[in-house]
């Protein structure tokens, strides 16, 4: 969990917090552009995010049967990582995914081990 | 019994082979000594003989086996619907592993990939197998093995 919370904060510090007046939003605004970590097999990122990015390169998801979930991100460089769970709480937390999401993903080998959904005003929406 | 089968079939092969009535019918191991009215069978009489035998041979051998629990005597027993339709699942998710490998053969998951495991995942009802399956495709892109030949997801 303290990983996750680095990661977090990373993300904040290098993308910044953006203040909503500066987009003309009310609240405050955390970016959440696609983040891999191909070392510590890790991928993170707001789906508002990712959609509304500069390249048309980004994206991050998650997509499930019902039994199993299929999570996947490409980064701004073209990096692409994906995993499959049937982990019930994996599932369910998918299935809780809507337009704010943000994604936290760690996989191994093609495993999904932990999926982490955001719903929060920080993010971006779709 | 079956030693005296054999031992007739032999003597009216034999009678076969030379066109005419056997001689005698040879005596089996552990069977009383033929009577001499036996020597005068004809081949018709012979043939019967070892028909019968032979059919009874085969009751006694399904009576044993029904009352062995064997169900070698059973060959034709019906398969049951929830059998019938586990071997078609089974079927359909080797169907979709054989698809895995094909495109790993090829490094490729091309937009016909996509759309055939979307349509088959719904038919795989094993969602251990099901899961092993996309894990299998999750490791080969992460390992650099799939090139995407397409935008959109990967089923």
């Amino acid at each position: 969990m303290q990983g996750l919370w680095k990661s977090v904060a990373a993300v904040a510090v290098g993308l910044g917090i953006q203040a909503a007046a500066a987009t003309g939003i009310a609240g405050t605004v955390v970016g959440g552009q696609v983040f891999i970590d191909t070392t510590n097999h890790t991928f993170s990122g707001a789906l508002g995010s990712a959609l509304h990015s500069a390249d048309a390169t980004q994206f991050i998801g998650c997509y499930t049967t019902g039994t199993s979930v299929f999570c996947q991100a490409r980064n701004t460089a073209g990096t692409l990582v994906s995993c499959a769970t049937s982990n019930a709480a994996h599932i369910e937390a998918v299935k809780s995914m809507g337009d704010d999401s943000r994604l936290f993903v760690r996989y191994d080998g093609g495993t999904c081990t932990s999926v982490i959904v955001y719903n929060h005003s920080y993010w971006e929406s779709r | 019994m079956i030693a005296l089968i054999a031992a007739l079939a032999a003597g009216y092969a034999a009678g076969r082979a030379s066109s005419a009535v056997p001689a005698a019918i040879p005596a089996a191991a552990g069977e009383r000594e033929t009577t001499a009215a036996h020597a005068t069978l004809d081949a018709q009489e012979v043939e019967a003989w070892v028909r019968s035998a032979v059919r009874a041979e085969l009751a006694s051998l399904r009576a044993d086996a029904s009352t062995s629990g064997s169900t070698a005597a059973t060959p034709t027993s019906p398969v049951t619907d929830s059998q019938f339709r586990r071997l078609q699942e089974d079927r359909r998710a080797d169907a979709l592993e054989g698809m895995l490998d094909d495109a790993l053969r090829r490094g490729r998951w091309e937009l016909d990939d996509q759309i055939r495991l979307r349509e088959a995942l719904g038919t795989v009802s094993d969602p251990q197998r099901e899961t092993a399956l996309l894990q299998r495709l999750a490791a080969a892109v992460n390992a650099g093995e799939l090139e995407i030949g397409f935008e959109g997801p990967m089923f």
